[in-house]
């Protein structure tokens, strides 16, 4: 694969690694306001308990912020090997993998660039023994050569498979050129080359620095006692341990262009992307999380609704990535034998055409009551997408702020800020937001050439 | 929001081993495997049913954890009721139905503009529509949804047929699809469910507005059909469900079309292009009501599910794998269908995961499972049956599905039960029983022809 990044600030930003005092443990989460069901042990581990009647199963979760190419010197893809090898650890004879496959259930990890999730989904019974598995593995971590291998076999075979998925590669290129450094400017699944520079050692003092439990969430939803698990979180607590902050996100000087040969896809596509507001202005995420509704949900969105009845072979999607400072609004387009010039065109004629200014109050209140119901089927169909949401808006550090924080009448932080959203307060954060240049990224079938460096100018005078 | 979870770019941590690892278990000694407790059942909502008197089921599970609620309108319209010179009218007929428009905008459009899902899926005896919406829109899609099934915009069937003939050309090249229509046309010959779902580019192509129309006209009644609501339902939404219900035309359906006893085995080849040869093995099988359905889910459960019922269904949101390895369990349909579907992936190639299938079902039908055996199969049943039920629309289903079982609603709690008392008799009993007669579809990569 050929890789080069255009325009990009070539500036490094290393961050101190700050090691907190004893009393810092429960640092990131000290200051948060905790959804209800919330609490907060005496080694810092936030546990989030949702007891829910709509199905017969409980979502399992731990959340860790951790940066997802480690702490210090960057070793891009070092999260997803730790929290593989977390799941294949034996720990009395049985991994995770084990423990769940027993059961029939389901297990997820997910690494975002500031977090690890190891989610499992079992049938209720056994919750409990799942419950014990999961802490017991992600706070007590012992892996050894063996575990080790078996994850590096397991990247190897992702990083290979992530090749082929267009709409992640775009999507990682373009928080690349928007971000200067961090665990935002790489992608988490690393590459084939820097698994090569993770030594065991190196993943024993990620865990030892990052698995640590002021660092992270255990969320239970489901048909499960939250008395019950309250009590098995705490049997379980490891000691107290210091936090390590990651370092922060550092956006570049100036939105960056990057394009990227892929040989391992017939596809060709285009991301742009914008920083929006710190999860901290919960209005204007709010305002962000319906912009990207109204514009870009598939099937629904005006400008993907533009865009395929014009172009039925393009695929658009796109979200508001709600994160602790700042946000980020982000496109992609792809298709097969598709010119990157003229998808960047589309996407910005289409955005324009479709943000002139504030919608019609009749418009606005139609568009609002789908938002709703968007939000609550993403954000409330499973106990897994519930316990996610606990999950990534504690790591943000606003779990009240959680999407899932409500119930049937709508109560909640939430809701609150969705009903408090006005035609005009919309229209002034799509200017505040997205009238800049955005950073833009490409994927090309083919090697690229210089003059395939898509750019984009701002959409209406921005910076 | 939060960042949406990306789709796995391989295959996810399956909670029970594919078919030929599977199949590897079962012949290996079973000494590592510990006996297991039979699980403790889990909970479902309650729920209740009532039959309203033009005949039409009505299954409410009210739950109170958001204020959105899921549909299933089960319509007794499904790929068995079509004749085999028609296989694929169902699907179009669905089609047509979502492009009705209710006061100027279709039933589709409607339910996308107050951020609603609405689709359908074919069943082997029903087409299912599904809504998921806020309960206060409930009445108004649901209105628009059966007013568009009793008068379907007839100008909307030349579209809905174009975008069906799409997806049975597409089919065509399905390895997945190939195989099991192989399974299928000797299992349910002389029938619409012989056919993929889609049906076939031939006769699709040939269907009239007459025929979209009758189809409809024939199936959409109150005798036989299933409304199923679980969710956030209140009192007023519960009053227009029942109205809008109540008005279903009265009268039943023709009764679908049964399949065939297969007496022997058969072998089916076909090319198409792909890069290594893909196998279904297909068996006769119990039906979801018949004494045998908890153990043949028990000896699934052993051999490697694949995925749940709805794994290969066709349907507005769904679409056939072109990957899918593991057993198959269609038991709605009469008689039930048994596959397992094997590619050339892993070592020794597709011969030796067949050889692996055939040793393990032999060693079903003739030996007794040790406990442990059984046991391990039995908790890996029981979870594959409460891990179905993760969402509203998966509970309305299972209450629908169930409603219309010799037991009623009971069905939901006395399955899991059965399961938890199988005994290795039953496995080996039902394996000898239905184990039997394979009929093994076989695709070849084109260039190898």
């Amino acid at each position: 694969m050929h890789r080069s990044a255009c325009g990009a600030v070539a500036a490094l930003f290393f961050a101190a690694v700050f090691v907190a005092a004893p009393d810092d443990a429960r640092a990131p989460a000290a200051a948060a306001v905790l959804a209800p069901g919330g609490s907060t042990l005496a080694d810092g581990l936030t546990v989030q308990v949702r007891q829910l009647r709509s199905s017969p199963t409980a979502a399992i979760e731990v959340w860790l912020g951790v940066p997802s190419d480690g702490y210090g010197e960057s070793k891009p893809g070092i999260a997803r090997l730790a929290a593989l090898a977390v799941a294949y650890e034996a720990f009395n004879g049985k991994s995770l993998r084990d423990v769940t496959r027993d059961d029939s259930g389901q297990l997820t990890i997910t690494v975002y660039p500031a977090s690890s999730e190891i989610a499992i989904v079992v049938p209720s019974y056994d919750a409990t023994s799942v419950e014990r598995a999961l802490l017991d593995r992600v706070f007590h971590p012992s892996i050894d050569a063996k575990a080790f291998a078996a994850a590096r076999q397991r990247l190897a075979a992702q990083q290979a498979a992530y090749l082929g998925a267009t709409d992640l590669v775009l999507r990682d290129a373009v928080f690349s050129a928007l971000f200067a450094s961090g665990a935002y400017h790489v992608s988490p699944y690393g590459a084939a080359g820097s698994l090569n520079e993770i030594s065991l050692d190196d993943l024993r003092a990620f865990l030892t620095t990052g698995y640590v439990p002021g660092n992270g969430i255990f969320v239970v939803a489901g048909d499960v006692n939250p008395a019950a698990v309250a009590r098995i979180a705490a049997s379980r607590a490891p000691l107290p341990a210091a936090v390590t902050p990651a370092a922060p996100a550092v956006l570049s000087a100036k939105p960056g262009a990057t394009i990227i040969g892929n040989a391992e896809t017939d596809r060709s596509g285009v991301a742009l992307a914008w920083a929006g507001p710190p999860i901290s202005d919960e209005r204007a995420a709010t305002a962000m999380d319906f912009l990207s509704d109204y514009l870009l949900r598939p099937a629904y969105g005006v400008v993907s609704m533009a865009i395929a009845a014009k172009n039925p072979g393009i695929n658009v999607s796109g979200e508001f990535v709600t994160l602790k400072d700042p946000g980020v609004f982000y496109v992609t387009a792809s298709g097969s034998n598709v010119d990157t010039g003229t998808m960047v065109a589309l996407l910005r004629g289409a955005m324009t055409r479709a943000l002139p200014g504030p919608m019609s109050e009749s418009q606005f209140a139609r568009a609002i009551q789908a938002y709703r119901t968007h939000a609550l089927r993403d954000n409330s169909d499973s106990a897994q997408a519930i316990a996610d949401n606990f999950g990534w808006y504690f790591i943000h550090g606003a779990p009240a702020y959680s999407p899932s924080a409500t119930d049937a009448a709508l109560s909640g932080d939430y809701f609150a800020q969705v009903s408090s959203l006005t035609p005009q307060y919309v229209a002034e954060v799509a200017r505040r937001y997205l009238s800049s240049a955005p950073a833009t990224a490409a994927v090309t079938p083919r090697a690229p050439a210089a003059a395939d460096v898509p750019r984009a100018s701002p959409t209406r005078g921005g910076s | 929001m939060r960042e949406r979870r990306s789709p796995p770019v391989t295959a996810p941590e399956r909670s029970a081993p594919r078919a030929a690892g599977a199949a590897r278990v079962l012949l290996a000694a079973c000494a590592a495997l510990g006996l297991i407790a039979a699980a403790p059942p889990a909970h479902f909502a309650p729920a209740s049913t009532q039959q309203l008197q033009n005949g039409v089921r009505l299954v409410m599970q009210p739950i109170a954890d958001t204020p959105l609620v899921a549909v299933q309108l089960f319509i007794p319209a499904g790929l068995a009721q079509q004749a085999s010179n028609e296989a694929g009218v169902a699907a179009v007929a669905a089609e047509t139905v979502l492009r009705t428009a209710e006061n100027g905008q279709s039933v589709a459009a409607l339910a996308a503009a107050s951020g609603a899902s609405l689709s359908y899926t074919l069943d082997p005896n029903d087409t299912r529509y599904s809504i998921e919406c806020r309960s206060q829109d409930l009445p108004s899609l649901l209105k628009a949804l059966v007013a568009a099934l009793n008068r379907p915009d007839a100008s909307q069937i030349s579209v809905a047929r174009a975008k069906v003939l799409g997806v049975a050309a597409d089919t065509v090249k399905n390895p997945v699809a190939a195989a099991l229509a192989m399974v299928r046309q000797v299992n349910y010959a002389d029938s619409g469910f012989a056919y993929p779902d889609a049906g076939r580019p031939e006769t699709v192509a040939q269907l009239t507005a007459a025929q979209v129309t009758r189809f409809l006209s024939d199936h959409f009644r109150a005798g036989g059909a299933v409304v199923s609501i679980s969710g956030y339902v209140t009192g007023p939404t519960l009053d227009a469900v029942k109205q809008i219900a109540s008005s279903l035309p009265s009268g039943s359906p023709p009764a679908p079309a049964e399949g065939k006893a297969v007496a022997r085995q058969h072998q089916v080849v076909a090319h198409r292009s792909v890069d290594q040869p893909w196998v279904a093995i297909g068996y006769q099988a119990p039906t979801q009501f018949s004494r045998d359905f908890p153990a043949m889910l028990v000896v699934e459960a052993l051999l490697g599910q694949g995925g749940d019922i709805h794994a290969l269904s066709f349907g507005s949101e769904a679409a056939l794998p072109e990957d899918f390895v593991g057993a198959y369990y269609q038991y709605q349909a009469q008689p039930g269908a048994f596959i397992v579907f094997l590619n050339g992936a892993g070592p020794g190639g597709v011969d030796s995961s067949i050889r692996e299938l055939q040793l393990a079902i032999a060693r079903l039908r003739v030996q007794k499972l040790p406990t442990s055996l059984v046991d391990h199969g039995r908790r890996l049943a029981l979870g594959d049956y409460f891990m179905s039920v993760q969402t509203l629309a998966d509970d309305a289903w299972l209450l629908g599905n169930a409603a219309r079982s010799p037991q009623g609603l009971a069905y939901v709690d006395d399955l899991p039960s059965a399961i938890a008392r199988v005994t290795s008799s039953d496995i080996r009993r039902v394996a000898q029983r239905y184990l039997t007669h394979e009929t093994l579809g076989v695709v070849l990569p084109a260039s190898g022809r």
